[in-house]
C-alpha cells in the first residue's frame, strides 16, 4: 500500500506497518485511535488485511538453489506422451485426421440404420404397393372379364331377340301369304263352282 | 170348346192364311245375286296392271237403308313372301306401292260404275235408299301403306243415280252424286 491510496492522510504510510504488526505498542495504540477517526485509513487497512489473507493461502515456493542455462538438459521440461504429442505438428495432424475419419465413420455408422430403415420401409412400401397393384390389376381384369361377359351376353341376347323378332316377322308374313293365296284359291274355286 | 177335328181344321186354316199375308221383299234375293255377279264380272275386267280379287262380291239388302255390296281385293298382284322368296327389296316395295296408288284411282272409277249399274238393277228398291259398295283392300305387312286405305266405300242415293243415268248426266254431275270414304 502506498500513500497514493489515501493521499489526504499523513499517517497513511504507517498503515502497512500496523497491518504487518511492526509498530510499537504506543504507535499501534495511536494508529488504532486514528483508524477510529479516519475512515479512509480504516478502509485501506481492511483492503490490506484482505490481501494479506489471500497471500497467506498460497503455498510457499522454494527459491532455486542453483543457476542453470536454458540449454541444459536438466532444464528441459519432462515431456510425457501427451505433451510430446501436443507439441508435434505431424502427430497432431494425423490425430486430427484420425478424429475426422472416426467422426465420419461414427456418423456413417449412425446414419446407416436410418438408411436401412428407409430402404426397409421403402421395400415394405414397395411390397405393399406391388400387392395393391396386383390386387387392383386382378380386380380390373376380373371386372373387365365380367364386363366382357356381360356385354357378350347382352350382344347374344340382342342377336337372339333380333333373330326371334325376324323369325316372328317371317312367320307372320308367311301366314299372311298363306291366307292371301288361300283366299285367291277359294275365290277361283267358288267362281268355277258358280259357273 | 173345339173338338179335336175342329182344332186341326183351325190350324190348317191359319197355316194357309199366314204365308199369304207375309209381305214380299222389296228387293228380291235374285236381284241382289245379279248385282253380285255383275260386280264380280266388273272386277275381273281389271286395268292394265291387274289387281287380284281375293273375295267374291257379297250383297245384301237392308230394308230402310239400302243395298250393300262388299268384296275384297288387292290393288296389285304382288309376290308374297315365302320360303322361296323370303325377302322383299326396297325397290319391290316402292314399285308395289306405286302400282297400288295407280290402281286405286281405277278401282274408284270401277266402283262408281258398279253403283250406277246397281242403281238400275235394283229398280224395286225405294228411291230414297242408298246403294253402297265397299272394298276391303288387302296389304301385306311389309308393304308401304302410305296413301293407301284399308277400306274404300262408295255410296250414293239410288234414285238420284238412276235419274242421272237415265238423263245421261255429265261426268261432273255424276261425280257430285257419289260419296267416297277411305279408312
Amino acid at each position: 500500500m502506498s500513500t497514493s491510496d489515501n493521499p489526504a492522510c499523513e499517517r497513511a504510510d504507517l498503515i502497512r506497518d500496523y497491518a504487518f504488526d511492526e509498530l510499537t505498542p504506543a504507535e499501534r495504540q495511536s494508529m488504532e485511535q486514528h483508524f477510529a477517526s479516519c475512515s479512509g485509513c480504516a478502509a485501506e487497512l481492511d483492503r490490506l488485511r484482505l490481501t494479506t489473507a489471500a497471500l497467506r493461502v498460497l503455498p510457499d515456493v522454494e527459491v532455486p538453489r542453483r543457476i542453470a542455462f536454458v540449454s541444459d538438459k536438466v532444464l528441459e521440461p519432462k515431456q510425457g506422451w501427451w505433451r510430446a504429442f501436443w507439441n508435434s505438428g505431424p502427430r497432431l495432424g494425423f490425430a486430427s485426421a484420425c478424429v475426422l475419419a472416426g467422426g465420419l465413420i461414427f456418423a456413417s455408422a449412425h446414419r446407416q440404420p436410418e438408411v436401412r430403415t428407409i430402404v426397409q420401409t421403402a421395400s415394405a412400401s414397395q411390397a405393399r404397393i406391388d400387392a395393391a397393384v396386383s390386387k387392383a390389376v386382378s380386380e380390373a381384369v376380373e371386372k373387365t372379364h365380367a364386363d366382357d361377359a356381360r356385354l357378350t351376353q347382352a350382344a347374344l341376347d340382342a342377336v337372339d331377340a333380333k333373330y326371334e323378332a325376324k323369325q316372328q316377322e317371317l312367320l307372320v308374313n308367311l301366314q299372311q301369304s298363306y291366307e292371301y293365296m288361300q283366299k285367291q284359291t277359294q275365290r277361283i274355286v267358288r267362281s268355277a263352282y258358280v259357273q | 170348346m173345339f173338338s179335336s177335328t175342329g182344332k186341326v181344321a183351325l190350324f190348317l186354316l191359319i197355316a194357309m192364311v199366314l204365308p199369304a199375308q207375309t209381305p214380299k221383299p222389296v228387293v228380291p234375293v235374285t236381284t241382289v245375286k245379279e248385282v253380285e255377279k255383275a260386280t264380280d264380272t266388273r272386277l275381273l275386267s281389271p286395268p292394265a296392271d291387274p289387281w287380284s280379287v281375293l273375295g267374291n262380291a257379297r250383297g245384301t239388302y237392308l230394308p230402310g237403308y239400302g243395298a250393300v255390296v262388299t268384296f275384297e281385293l288387292t290393288l296389285a298382284n304382288l309376290t308374297p313372301i315365302s320360303p322361296f322368296n323370303p325377302t322383299v327389296t326396297p325397290q319391290q316395295k316402292r314399285s308395289g306401292h306405286d302400282r297400288k296408288v295407280k290402281n286405286l284411282v281405277a278401282l274408284k272409277a270401277a266402283m262408281r260404275e258398279m253403283v250406277e249399274h246397281a242403281a238400275t238393277a235394283l229398280a224395286t228398291m225405294p228411291g230414297n235408299e242408298e246403294i253402297t259398295f265397299e272394298a276391303f283392300l288387302f296389304h301385306f305387312n311389309w308393304e308401304d301403306h302410305t296413301g293407301l286405305p284399308d277400306r274404300l266405300t262408295v255410296c250414293a242415293n239410288r234414285q238420284k243415280i238412276a235419274d242421272a243415268v237415265a238423263h245421261h248426266a255429265s261426268a261432273k254431275e255424276m261425280a257430285s252424286l257419289f260419296e267416297e270414304r277411305s279408312e
